[in-house]
């Protein structure tokens, strides 16, 4: 039992930055706006260095006095993978521009303060999500982590497609909160707690008594997990991903693609927690629901995909694809050993592919942030036509571009193919043999669209590039040493942790350490009244 | 007159908890119901252009209500709602922190700490509208 300050250092980190971060963004001067992004650097890294510590030195979970917040294990590594993938993300998202008012594919003009300031509130969303222990702490860290992201979808470029992508996003984040309301508000209804220790005690007990969930709480579960569908772009709730995707600027989409997934798994395993305790036992038909969702993600994602002509698209329906091969490791966390694990080999799966999927996704979306547009827009590169041919003209680029997207695929000697192996590892383990063999099928599937942007970028002839298509071209040649140094950052991080035993046991040991997730024990219900206060003085 | 005694009493059983709400919206609705069925049935039935025009506070109503604002009203309600939910949640807080104090409560520096801080991320929002020119209106 600890207080507040001591759990949340990286979050107060984080937001104390973003609050100075503000007042950056009242200023017009250049020199502002070259401060934002390193102090917003400096606070991602300062969070990270405390979070890193924390990962590997403390074992035992602690909670807040009062239990609202409970950092354990697994919530030490979502801050740490969270951070390190923001490192990258605010690389890629680097003002390169010589007056600091974006870089080629970001264009916030003066809004640079406000940016980065919604940056790290939306980070600091995500932590919270992982030490979340009520419910109204769960539904304030995932508002914090959403409405930034919003506005940062509409300032992140002055075209009405960046609108148009942040108005459809609102509305439909609007409507997937609703519907994760409702939920919590039957989950609370029916069993009359908002502590998840308590709250997963009542379940746990009606599902030990008739062997079921009762109805109505088995509504509210199905509606929660419905909306944190939208978090993770899953099934019933992916629409969005490709409009939303396209219109806002490469590197809001890449954090669109990691952000918000993430804090959708983590909100979704937290959960399930919730309901199955910490073995996962969880009622059959939620298996069964999560079985059909990942099945359903995994298929769609894949096959809008494959009918997508913009490449921010593709990546989009892939994103949604992706979704479901994690959902596979998520059907898959029920205890089919006779001893139940305290690390679940699904769990673990699971984030260490959350972990991969971030790193090769900022090398794919900063390799076509790189390119021109042919089209004379003062923009990046956004459909096979300015692909093609690029990778011959830019060996390193497309290099890089190659070895992300035969990650994404799952070739082996990528971070990629361990990811896929971690989730198949426990699919078969645990009796869900047909959903591996989904996977596996649309793994193959997914290779298509991958190939073709591999294809476009070294076998097809470039293009006529028309007279204004050379401005763009100019514009490409500031230097982007920022957005360069994330590119890497990621094709090494691709390399390295799949082809190199001992750095592929690093993440390998840190996913199985995050698996390590509890549920608090519950505490005795507090005095009630104003004596309390006084009950607590020694 | 109906006698509500009984049903107060009742209100503590659980399966009768939800009884005040039930009769909250059966009177709500037979108020609604009963004053227009009321006034169709006793009021005077007189017409005529001035009783069409819309009740604008007994001026007489002056172009189409759908015009457009300045923004600034927008943002002068926003800053409102800044002020609004720290009222909203000093007010709770300073019925508990008086108690903390009579009762020499070792917690009352992190409350008092606590409200500081939050009043402390409001008044940033704050400062962050007037430093983007929210109040210069002209």
């Amino acid at each position: 039992m600890t207080d507040l300050l001591s759990i949340t250092i990286p979050e107060l980190i984080l937001v104390g930055a973003a609050c100075v971060l503000f007042f950056l963004g009242c200023s017009r001067r250049t020199a502002a706006r070259g401060v934002a992004a390193w102090l917003a650097l400096g606070a991602l890294l300062s969070a990270l260095v405390v979070s890193v510590y924390a990962l590997f030195s403390a074992v035992a979970p602690v909670e807040m006095v009062s239990g609202s917040l409970r950092l354990d294990n697994f919530g030490r590594y979502i801050r740490v993978l969270g951070l390190a993938v923001g490192v990258i993300l605010l690389l890629l998202a680097w003002p390169t521009r010589a007056d600091r008012t974006g870089n080629s594919a970001l264009r916030f003009g003066g809004d640079v303060g406000e940016f980065y300031a919604m940056f790290l509130l939306s980070i600091a969303g995500l932590l919270l999500v992982a030490v979340a222990d009520d419910l109204i702490v769960l539904f304030m860290a995932l508002e914090l982590l959403s409405i930034p992201t919003y506005i940062m979808v509409s300032i992140s470029r002055p075209i009405a497609a960046a609108q148009e992508a942040a108005v459809k996003y609102f509305f439909l984040g609007a409507l997937s909160i609703a519907v994760m309301l409702l939920g919590f508000s039957y989950l609370y209804g029916s069993t009359g707690q908002i502590r998840f220790a308590e709250m997963s005690a009542v379940l746990r007990g009606s599902m030990e008594a008739t062997g079921a969930l009762p109805r109505w709480q088995m509504f509210g579960v199905i509606l929660v997990l419905i909306g944190f569908a939208y978090k993770m772009a899953a099934f019933p709730l992916h629409f969005y991903a490709g409009d939303v995707y396209e219109g806002a600027a490469t590197p809001v989409t890449a954090f669109l693609a990691f952000v918000p997934k993430t804090a959708g798994f983590v909100a979704l395993i937290r959960l399930l927690t919730v309901v199955g305790g910490d073995h996962f036992k969880l009622p059959p038909q939620i298996l069964t629901f999560l079985w059909v969702l990942a099945a359903l993600t995994m298929t769609i994602g894949n096959v809008l995909a494959l009918l997508q002509n913009n490449v921010k698209r593709v990546l989009a329906y892939s994103s949604v694809a992706h979704s479901g091969y994690m959902l596979v490791g998520i059907a898959a966390l029920f205890p089919h050993l006779q001893r139940p694990d305290p690390r679940p080999l699904a769990l673990s799966g699971v984030l260490f592919y959350l972990a991969a999927y971030g790193i090769m996704n900022c090398g794919v979306f900063g390799v076509l942030m790189l390119l021109p547009a042919r089209d004379g827009r003062d923009d990046s590169a956004e459909t096979f036509e300015e692909l093609a041919g690029q990778g011959r003209r830019h060996l390193g680029l497309g290099l890089g571009m190659a070895v992300c997207c035969l990650s994404l695929i799952g070739i082996p000697l990528t971070v990629g193919f361990l990811g896929k192996l971690m989730l198949i590892r426990p699919a078969l383990a645990g009796g869900l043999t047909w959903l591996a063999i989904i996977l596996v099928i649309n793994a193959a599937v997914s290779a298509t669209y991958y190939l073709h942007i591999i294809g476009v970028m070294f076998l097809r002839s470039e293009g006529a590039v028309d007279e204004q298509g050379l401005s763009g071209e100019a514009a490409m040649r500031r230097p982007q040493f920022a957005v360069g140094l994330g590119v890497v950052l990621s094709v090494i991080g691709t390399l390295l942790f799949g082809a190199v035993p001992p750095a592929a046991q690093i993440l390998t040991y840190g996913a199985e350490l995050g698996a390590e997730i509890s549920c608090a024990q519950p505490i005795a219900p507090p005095a009630t009244g104003p004596g309390r206060l006084a009950a607590d003085s020694p | 007159m109906l006698n509500l005694l009984p049903l107060a009493q009742l209100v503590p059983e659980p399966q009768t908890a939800w009884l005040p709400v039930v009769l909250l919206v059966v009177i709500g609705l037979l108020f609604v119901v009963g004053t227009l069925v009321m006034s169709i049935a006793i009021g005077p039935h007189r017409t005529g252009p001035g009783k069409e025009l819309a009740y604008e506070s007994g001026m007489v109503p002056v172009g189409d209500a759908r015009q457009r604002f300045n923004v600034r009203f927008y943002l002068v309600a926003m800053i409102f709602l800044v002020f609004d939910v720290e009222i909203v949640f000093f007010y709770p807080w300073a019925t508990i922190y008086p108690d903390a104090l009579a009762a020499n409560s070792p917690y009352t520096g992190r409350l008092l700490a606590e409200m500081l801080l939050f009043a402390g991320l409001l008044l940033v929002a704050y400062l962050y509208a007037w430093g983007k020119g929210v109040f210069h209106w002209d």
